[in-house]
């Protein structure tokens, strides 16, 4: 009986083991935000057309906003994005010399909410 | 603090499901245990109800929370529908309809000539609903091994704590030595349960953490060492169960120690049930 268990025990623990070396630990990947379009902390002689953004994996985009170094929102054609995309483009007003901020909330299949921020300056 | 809102309607939906999942489990497994009770039924009617409610309450919820502008953005109909594309939108659709299907069968099978029909129907929504987990969460992006893992390792939670009403009302309902045998009985199934779940259970925390230091250095970490010490508080109440409340009525020594221990055991299977709803709501392996 003693001989039983301990067999079983062994058993459970290779099994485990044989489960655990077995793993190929991937990424705990949600989408996320590959590249952006004025880069972050990009100095720009010029005010930019656009701004684009590259995600990780097709996603869809709840809000973006464009705010200056006072926190004023500016307005620009934002709508949320209904289908899934990898690539996003939207047009700029002309934007005076300042500090911008850039903050942008968005989801892939799963659904998970992920933020994204980031800044430029135009001179 | 609107986000503080959205993630406890969140979380207090997740406790609802898992306990209408654990529900329907017990209700599958352990009804020939109080088959003949009634107020038994009616409770577990009730639990599935209000996790079919509490499904649907999750899903506005993580609409709610997308949009962050109070309960008009839940209401919002284009973000209803980004939303509804996704796994979200898949999980709820599993979890409402099989609860309907399960409250259905409870209400129009409970009759013996539909028994098999009934138990069909249940096995049916206990299965898609343990699916739905595999949907969503930090596991989704992961291969069909870990989905395995997590399939295995919910079911097997499900039919333990749906074990634990069951029983803890046939303490006062069941003669003793009639106690007795549904005990031993529980107690051979569990041990090949418990095997199973801790290997499940193992693979996925590594699944998850990758390494020994961030059970203890990351926050998602930390609170799953508090989950696992709640198991094994669980784990000595079933072997203080085995060893000696249930030899205990073999001798015919009465059952109200036992049904104690057993509503112990519910209030941690509870706490368990919450830390998981906030482990996998709350707090990511990532942060």
């Amino acid at each position: 009986m003693k001989i039983f268990k301990f067999t079983s025990t062994l058993r459970a623990i290779g099994l485990s083991m044989a489960i655990v070396v077995g793993f190929n630990q991937q990424l705990l990947a949600h989408v996320s935000v590959t590249d952006t379009a004025p880069a972050d902390n990009a100095m720009l002689m010029a005010s930019p057309e656009n701004i684009s953004l590259t995600f990780s994996k097709a996603s869809r985009i709840v809000k973006l906003t464009v705010r200056n170094r006072q926190g004023n929102k500016l307005e620009t054609d934002f709508k949320p994005t209904k289908q899934a995309i990898v690539n996003f483009t939207l047009p700029l007003p002309t934007l005076t010399p300042d500090t911008y901020t850039v903050d942008v909330t968005f989801f892939g299949e799963d659904g998970h909410k992920m933020k994204h921020s980031f800044s430029f300056m135009v001179h | 603090m609107e986000m503080m809102i959205w993630n406890s309607i969140t979380v207090l939906s997740k406790v609802l499901i898992y306990m209408g999942f654990a529900g329907l489990a017990g209700c599958l497994f352990f009804s020939h245990i109080n088959n003949k009770n009634d107020r038994t039924k009616h409770i577990e009617k009730t639990i599935l109800f209000l996790a079919l409610i509490a499904s649907i309450f999750w899903f506005f919820a993580k609409v709610g929370a997308m949009a962050e502008e109070g309960i008009k953005g839940a209401l919002d109909k284009d973000l209803i529908s980004m939303m509804w594309s996704t796994a979200v939108g898949e999980v709820t659709v599993c979890r409402v309809l099989s609860f309907a299907f399960a409250l259905a069968a409870l209400f129009c099978f409970s009759q013996s000539k539909w028994r098999y029909l009934q138990r069909f129907i249940l096995l049916l929504s206990l299965i898609t609903i343990a699916y739905s987990f595999t949907l969503i969460g930090h596991i989704s992006s992961q291969g069909y091994l870990e989905k395995a893992l997590l399939f295995t390792h919910v079911l097997i939670m499900a039919w333990w704590i749906g074990a634990l009403y069951p029983l803890q009302q046939a303490c006062s309902r069941l003669k003793t030595r009639e106690l007795h045998c549904v005990m031993a009985k529980f107690g051979q199934q569990a041990r090949f349960m418990m095997g199973t779940l801790f290997i499940a259970g193992l693979g996925l925390a590594y699944s998850l953490l990758g390494c020994f230091e961030s059970l203890l250095n990351s926050r998602y970490g930390q609170m799953l060492v508090v989950k696992l010490i709640l198991v094994a508080f669980i784990l000595l109440l079933a072997v203080k169960h085995k060893y000696r409340l249930v030899p205990n009525l073999k001798r015919e020594l009465g059952s109200a120690r036992l049904k104690h221990s057993i509503s112990i055991e519910m209030v941690i299977a509870l706490l368990i049930l919450l830390l998981t709803a906030v482990l996998s709501s709350v707090v990511g392996p990532e942060y």
